[in-house]
């Protein structure tokens, strides 16, 4: 299992680093000159060039990106805003925390309300419930998140008066957001789980645990739902992604500072160094939930977990094998462990 | 229990359901027409010049006796204006003022080149040396000044109280070495007509200029922002976020994206009524900005009160508040023009006089002002719009600036090389330039041109602009500065766009040396202004076609709105009635 990790890990060094040459390469070569957005008209051509060359943007583009890959990654310096003037990590810091509230908020909302509606619309198969459901989430899917924010905003904040449409002033500042935000998911999820559940709902083992007596309750939370997890687990463990990088609209609309909104604003200003920043905290983020959600599929499958453990054992045996083998020099760490 | 699930579930997709249908109905409430701003000529408001301290402008040069100048607001019928020096303030001092702004401030050093919104965070709490309205200074922290006898030196002078909310006095030596330091970090331009500044003593400074002083230029030599030399090196990072300035407000509070919240510092330099524009009077003790990026959020948040002022609405919003006792509506025409070039380049076929006249006699301005911005603001008949100062007042009878007539077009387009090809018009995704864009293809395609629109984001529109061989017509947003002569400066002159030619790729050096002559103060008279204006619709090299409206709502409770140069609500120096 240490292994699996172990090897996960160093492939999300590589995702990231993928994902800042890739972002890095987009940027470049995308048109807008941020020069001209952070010195304005009326700078001279030598304020210009005195500008392009502070910033490094006259240097051959291999350079530019060797330079950036080794702050980055071998001095973890993202650098500073090129329009704020201020630490690139220290901006994502910041915002980072609203960002990851308003998300795992989303979650909790998503998780709690979609997988009962769920189980509920499957247990009662083709039921009220079920079809209420398939109606609710056709419509909602269906619906843009924005649109469904600007709705909410005009009944609950314009009509009602109840919550504000803007801001982090306060705790109800997080409702609007986090409601319209998780509508789809949670419609989604719901349709997931019920999905899920309808594929063991009518297994031999319930059949068995219900002729035993068990409470209906107990049948569907202790042997259901477990059996039917592992697709849902993927869809939350989507979810959490989303956290960082996916509420860029939400944040847009509720003008809610957080990543997203750092994130478009330095896009629109050519702000390369926040970009790329935002971009490599959000692969490196992504990388290591994906990573936890792989492991999770193991705690909630033994079945897995085995795989884990005998995918693991076996390529240990293969690289045994291969260092015992008489051959061209070949000394890996491993092989030298090996030995 | 499963009667309460049943209930539940019923009861969760009533209030989804609910949602949206009350969403749906307030939408389909909402007002679609905005034409019902008052309409009303420029140049209305009154003109604060009488209010200014005489020796402000004692030893200035002559200026050019032509043009109004006069601002160009147009007041609604029951919020005023405030003059420039209002004199002491005898309104209600308001505790508290909640402002929506579109976007964030990001960097507060006084040196760099900010946005819009910069301009309008920044204003209360750095200052300049003197403001520009309607063409005249008035003093800021710079009491007067006079120039040499060769007019190549600018003496000034600066009050002897000025400190800032630090507490750090201000001298001549801070202004030297803030312009110096805003020549280092670029953006202002004012390097380009300044040698150098020199403290001459504790409270006197020269500008050493590189050229006799064009028309305009003086306000931009003061408009730099000044600080002490002593806050900026006493901030841990250059005023970056830690700002300290010498004006009526201090920064107390800054949530990047979010929030900027101002505090009346209580101790402002200047006391003297007569000398305290409308940009530097404190009359509400706290401000705070709300950053809203999203204009239909912003009128929201000011419908539930959460805002009390805003300074962009949308036109689909306005009649919400237009209709309602609570908020006044002021409509003002805006600093900003929509300018139809053709690209001039020697490869392209616009490059042909008769086609680019064929385009704008084929053209019409009053569809544009009546279909893209509901009829809110005058179609222009020179380059800038009437309000400039220098615009001579007989161009608004003039019949020869491109008067929509498609009969001209159509021989204009005869005469030239056009045979037939598709023209791309470049413009901005901005909704009032798309809309332009639409018109002006059913204008050319009626005459018998074809054409293309390429709508861009505004940081790649401003890329390919540079670019000859992307487009043919260019739709832009011109801002007009108070002096006719500088506009046309900043749109064709080639040392401003730093090519061979004008930024639409006109080269033409009869009419750089015709702009570089009559811009000079001493050259700048009604006879040589007019040789240009001539020239100028002859060659058509770029033609205005509207000046639009723009629209800020303010609460019944104010009764005196109070403009920056820029056109920028100033919340400190507006009247308010109530506490």
């Amino acid at each position: 299992m240490g292994r699996y990790i172990l090897h996960r890990l160093l492939l999300t060094i590589l995702v990231v680093l993928g994902a800042a040459v890739v972002i890095f390469t987009i940027m470049h070569f995308v048109p807008g000159d941020p020069v001209e957005i952070l010195l304005g008209n009326d700078a001279t051509l030598e304020q210009y060039a005195a500008k392009r060359s502070e910033l490094g943007l006259d240097k051959p583009f291999l350079i530019q990106l060797w330079n950036f890959m080794y702050k980055a990654f071998l001095r973890l310096d993202l650098g500073a805003s090129w329009t704020r003037s201020t630490p690139v990590l220290a901006g994502m810091l910041e915002r980072l925390p609203r960002t990851f509230l308003l998300g795992i908020l989303s979650i909790i909302l998503t998780t709690v309300v979609a997988i009962p509606i769920g189980v509920n619309a499957a247990i009662h198969q083709n039921g009220l419930q079920d079809r209420g459901l398939i109606v609710a989430a056709m419509v909602f899917i269906s619906v843009p998140e924005f649109w469904l924010a600007l709705l909410l905003i005009i009944l609950f904040s314009l009509k009602l008066g109840w919550l504000p449409s803007f801001g982090i002033e306060s705790w109800k500042s997080y409702i609007l957001p986090v409601v319209s935000g998780s509508m789809a998911s949670i419609c989604t999820l719901a349709r997931q789980t019920r999905a899920s559940v309808l594929d063991v709902v009518h297994a031999d083992y319930i059949t068995t645990a219900r002729s035993k007596g068990m409470v209906e309750r107990d049948v569907i939370y202790g042997h259901m739902l477990p059996n039917a997890l592992i697709p849902i687990i993927t869809m939350i463990g989507m979810s959490f992604t989303a956290c960082v990088g996916g509420t860029v609209v939400m944040e847009q609309i509720f003008s809610f500072p957080g990543v997203g909104l750092y994130l478009s604003d330095a896009i629109s200003r050519r702000d390369y160094p926040v970009i790329r920043g935002c971009v490599v905290v959000m692969a490196a983020f992504t990388a290591i939930l994906m990573l936890f959600v792989d492991l999770a599929y193991g705690y909630v499958d033994p079945r897995i977990k085995a795989q884990y453990i005998s995918s693991s054992a076996k390529k240990g045996k293969v690289n045994e094998k291969r260092h015992r083998r008489p051959g061209p020099k070949h000394h890996s760490g491993h092989g030298n462990e090996s030995q | 229990m499963k009667k309460t699930k049943r209930v539940l579930s019923l009861a969760l997709a009533l209030l989804l359901g609910a949602a949206v249908i009350s969403g749906c109905a307030t939408k389909s409430a909402a007002p679609a027409d905005t034409t019902a701003a008052p309409a009303a000529a420029a140049g209305e408001a009154p003109a604060a010049s009488q209010a200014a301290p005489a020796d402000t402008q004692a030893a200035a040069p002559a200026a050019p006796e032509v043009g109004s100048g006069e601002e160009p607001e147009v007041v609604g019928a029951t919020v005023e204006a405030v003059p420039v020096i209002p004199g002491a303030y005898t309104g209600v001092v308001r505790d508290v003022v909640n402002v929506g702004i579109s976007g964030d401030v990001g960097d507060w050093n006084p040196f760099i080149f900010g946005t819009p919104t910069a301009e309008l965070a920044l204003q209360g709490m750095y200052q300049y040396l003197a403001y520009n309205f309607n063409g005249q200074l008035y003093p800021c922290l710079m009491k007067e000044y006079s120039f040499s006898d060769d007019g190549l030196t600018i003496y000034g002078e600066l009050f002897d109280y000025i400190h800032d909310s630090a507490g750090n006095p201000l001298t001549a030596a801070d202004v030297a070495w803030s312009y110096q330091m805003n020549v280092d970090m670029g953006g202002t331009g004012i390097g380009d007509v300044v040698q150098e500044c020199v403290a001459t003593g504790d409270y006197t400074f020269e500008f050493h200029l590189k050229e006799k002083l064009q028309v305009g230029r003086l306000d931009k030599i003061c408009k730099f922002y000044i600080v002490t030399k002593a806050a900026y090196e006493a901030s841990k990072d250059e005023m970056h976020t830690t700002p300290v300035g010498t004006g009526p407000y201090k920064l107390v509070e800054y949530t990047s994206g979010s929030t900027i919240k101002y505090e009346a510092t209580g101790n402002y330099w200047q006391t003297d009524p007569q000398y305290i524009t409308r940009c530097d009077q404190s009359n509400v003790n706290n401000i705070n900005y709300y950053i809203i990026s999203e204009s239909s959020q912003r009128a929201i948040a000011l419908q539930n009160g959460t805002i009390d002022m805003c300074m962009e609405v949308a036109n689909e919003d306005l009649k919400t508040f237009e209709s309602s006792d609570k908020y006044r509506v002021y409509p003002l025409i805006s600093n900003y023009n929509i300018i139809v070039a053709p690209n001039c380049d020697a490869s392209k076929l616009t490059a042909d006089v008769n086609l680019r006249l064929a385009i704008c006699y084929a053209i019409s301005s009053e569809a544009i002002l009546e279909s893209v911005f509901a009829g809110n603001g005058n179609v222009n008949h020179e380059m800038s719009p009437s309000w400039a100062a220098g615009y001579l007042p007989q161009w608004d009878g003039e019949e020869n600036y491109y008067l929509y007539d498609p009969a001209k077009a159509a021989e204009y387009l005869a005469k030239s090389s056009y045979n037939g090809e598709e023209l791309t018009i470049l413009c901005n995704t901005t909704e009032d330039q798309t809309n332009t864009a639409q018109l002006i293809m059913s204008f050319l395609s009626a005459v018998g041109i074809k054409s293309t629109m390429l709508a861009l984001e505004d940081t790649s529109y401003r890329d390919y602009l540079k670019v000859a061989d992307k487009w043919d017509i260019a739709l832009r947003l011109a801002g007009t500065n108070t002096y006719y002569l500088d506009f046309i400066y900043g749109e064709m002159s080639k040392a401003k766009s730093k090519m061979e030619g004008t930024w639409n790729f006109a080269i033409d050096d009869e009419l750089q040396d015709l702009i570089n002559f009559t811009v000079l103060q001493e050259n700048a008279t009604p006879e040589n202004i007019e040789k240009l204006h001539e020239y100028l619709i002859e060659h058509c090299y770029q033609y205005s076609t509207v000046n639009y409206m723009e629209y800020k709502v303010v609460p019944e409770w104010v009764s005196g709105v109070s403009l920056s140069m820029g056109k920028i609500i100033v919340p400190g120096g507006c009247v308010y009635t109530q506490q």
